[in-house]
């Protein structure tokens, strides 16, 4: 999937903003924001649900849209809340869809249904369905198409936390299968849990993209964490020494943020001068940087109301 | 939930192969077998419509008919057979009426509820052409309507044929006792000959008080000079007292039909264009019971086309001489709204009254798959 200078805009208020993605076939690639910041918006548009008012983009190697039919004959897609006709069964609702793809889709109706779950509720009407259910039935309606790629947004949504542990072991599973997953979320740990690589987007511009280790990776310094006696002469001679790019003091006792491209080795280095100190050392450990911290530090939700 | 399920991964096929040609397929603008059908129970399975549609095409039928039937079986002597050629006019007006607002509700609910449900965008994303998808769902919505059209007017039918009186072996017009099947020279030489009993009647000749006195040479000027319009009544009499005759059956039907599917088709493309069940189904109804009746009694100077271009105006104008009810004088070429005879425009030429039904079922079409394909999903 790849877009170059993606702009949508409704009115004065540009959803979309000049987006350059690349998402290599057979990666699992989360597209992460926060709320409002134009990822369905991208997601319809690359879908031909909504038309872009600039820049180009493809999917499974077809332009969009002006070979959107070929490129949509392989792509499932969830996008925003799954919904039904509420008066038709699960297994009717995919009929219909199955009619409109046409090909052998009406074939993989029950395998679909088998495979999300939902064979044994498959007759009753999506009406007495609920939300985890819809997703589910959702992610059936992708598969009708035997899809190479998928673009789930927001699919864990509404769900509760088993909901959720379900949703992220069918996302792996079909990743698995060589399938490419695309989905966006503003859950981080999910994301996390679930993609190898992210794209993050704040005001409809994507800021930052690549695999989530490299990313996390080039955020800054690693930062240890020091429980020890005397945390202030403790820092005091860490900083001294000019092995730290800072030193900060905590109710957990003393953090120290190594400089760019510090190696593990300065957790040993910080241990051995407080020992020689004479400075009991009772706990120190790495502390890992989250993509939650990367991206808060990223993106102006917090801290930077502009 | 399992995820260990074969069968989907089992043959899978990674190259685009395979897309490529189902793409051409589901590009294609003409919507499949499959998609009919699969649309066509979509609107079959909603309960609430489809006996709304039942309610208001079938019920009346099966109501006035079955009291009629009851009514001479319990008391034969007050109450006749329950068919005849009155009931047969009036019950297919009204199946003309309701059966069109059950039309628009049913097209209106077609044109709307992917959108409503939510099922617009999974529709959209399968890449399946979006006029295809708007064209699948005018035979899965004419499938529903043209057999319920049929069987109540199937009823109407059979009840007229095999349960109405004998019928009449003279035409009453005007107080006269006519004989049957006189064509206009026929009828124009038999008043001729009966000078008095014409001037007596209350035949149209325009004689005045002075009628009873006038002399026999004045009363046969005024019925060579009327007699085009004496023979329209006859004609519309002889054909409301009688049972129709299958081949005018048959018109009538296919007129029900035409006038129901229209009815079906606007609604659909205004529930397409607006993407609002409620409001088009208003609208429609709106158009059909007091804006047409309305516009159709009344001759509005400098208007008269505008108001040619109702749909209503102009179904109405072909509306088969059969529906024509004894009290309403109507015939070919004539209006009857409200079963009275809105004659308040004067009768369009065919080619005028095709160009208006045409221009409403492909306008509404058009309009409708317009909406269908540049729709924001």
């Amino acid at each position: 999937m790849q877009t170059h200078g993606l702009t949508k805009r409704f009115g004065a208020n540009v959803a979309v903003d000049g987006v350059e993605l690349q998402v290599p076939r057979g990666s699992t690639f989360g597209y992460l924001g926060p709320n409002g910041a134009g990822k369905t918006t991208l997601m319809r548009t690359l879908l031909g649900l909504t038309r872009a008012d600039g820049g180009t983009m493809s999917l499974l190697g077809f332009p969009v849209p002006a070979e959107r039919t070929r490129a949509l004959a392989r792509v499932g897609a969830i996008v925003d809340e799954p919904r039904f006709h509420p008066h038709l069964t699960g297994r009717d609702n995919l009929r219909l869809l199955a009619a409109a793809r046409g090909g052998d889709a009406a074939t993989r109706i029950a395998p679909s249904l088998n495979r999300v779950g939902l064979a044994d509720r498959a007759d009753d009407k999506v009406a007495t369905y609920s939300l985890g259910m819809r997703q589910r039935l959702g992610v059936a309606s992708c598969l009708l198409g035997d899809p190479e790629l998928l673009i789930l947004d927001e699919p864990m949504n509404g769900l509760d936390p088993a909901g959720m542990h379900e949703m992220r072991t069918m996302i792996a599973s079909l990743a698995g299968e060589g399938r490419t997953v695309v989905l966006s979320s503003h859950l981080l740990d999910e994301v996390e849990r679930t993609c190898d690589a992210v794209a993050i987007v704040d005001h409809g511009r994507v800021i930052r993209q690549g695999p989530i280790d490299e990313l996390i990776g080039s955020a800054g310094g690693m930062v240890v964490q020091v429980d020890c006696a005397e945390p202030a002469r403790a820092a005091r001679l860490i900083n001294e020494a000019g092995i730290a790019a800072g030193t900060a003091l905590t109710g957990a006792g003393l953090t120290v943020t190594s400089p760019a491209g510090a190696s593990r080795e300065l957790v040993a280095d910080i241990n051995q001068r407080l020992v020689g100190a004479g400075i009991p050392v009772y706990d120190i450990r790495e502390i890992q940087t989250s993509l939650e911290d990367w991206f808060l530090s990223m993106t102006t939700r917090l801290g930077d109301p502009s | 939930m399992t995820t260990t399920e074969p069968s989907l991964s089992a043959g899978r096929s990674q190259a685009p192969g395979p897309g490529r040609r189902a793409a051409s397929v589901i590009g294609a603008w003409l919507p499949t077998w499959d998609l009919i059908s699969a649309k066509n129970r979509e609107i079959r399975k909603r309960r609430g419509l489809m006996i709304t549609i039942v309610v208001l095409i079938v019920a009346p039928v099966v109501l006035i008919y079955g009291l009629r039937l009851l009514f001479h079986v319990v008391d034969p002597d007050s109450y006749g057979l329950a068919g005849s050629p009155d009931i047969f006019s009036q019950l297919s007006n009204l199946m003309a009426e309701f059966g069109f607002i059950a039309a628009v509700a049913l097209g209106a609910a077609a044109g709307t509820t992917d959108l409503s449900d939510g099922m617009f965008r999974h529709l959209v994303i399968t890449g399946r052409s979006r006029l295809a998808l708007y064209l699948a769902r005018i035979p899965a919505g004419l499938a529903v309507t043209v057999p319920v059209v049929a069987l109540a007017f199937a009823m109407n039918c059979l009840v007229t044929s095999y349960e109405s009186a004998p019928p009449p072996t003279s035409v009453s017009m005007n107080g006269l006792t006519l004989p049957q099947h006189l064509d206009r020279a026929g009828l124009q030489i038999w008043l001729l000959q009966r000078p008095e009993q014409a001037a007596t009647s209350g035949l149209p000749l325009g004689l005045g008080p002075a009628a009873p006195t006038a002399t026999p040479a004045r009363i046969r000027s005024a019925i060579d000079k009327d007699i085009a319009g004496i023979y329209d009544s006859y004609t519309a009499d002889e054909i409301s007292g009688t049972d129709p005759a299958d081949n005018e059956m048959a018109k009538i039907g296919l007129w029900l039909e035409l006038d129901i599917g229209i009815g079906f088709l606007v609604g659909l493309g205004l529930g397409s264009l607006t993407g609002q069940r409620t409001t088009t189904t208003i609208t429609l109804i709106a158009l059909e019971i007091i804006v047409t009746p309305l516009l159709a009694g009344v001759q509005i100077p400098y208007f008269i086309d505008g108001e040619r271009g109702l749909i209503g105006v102009a179904m109405g104008q072909l509306r088969p001489a059969g529906m024509a009810s004894t009290n309403s004088g109507g015939g070919p070429g004539q209006l009857l709204f409200g079963g009275k005879g809105a004659l308040g425009i004067p009768p369009m030429p065919t080619w005028a009254m095709i160009a208006v039904i045409v221009g409403w079922i492909i306008g509404w079409s058009g309009i409708g798959a317009w909406r269908m394909v540049t729709r924001d999903a």
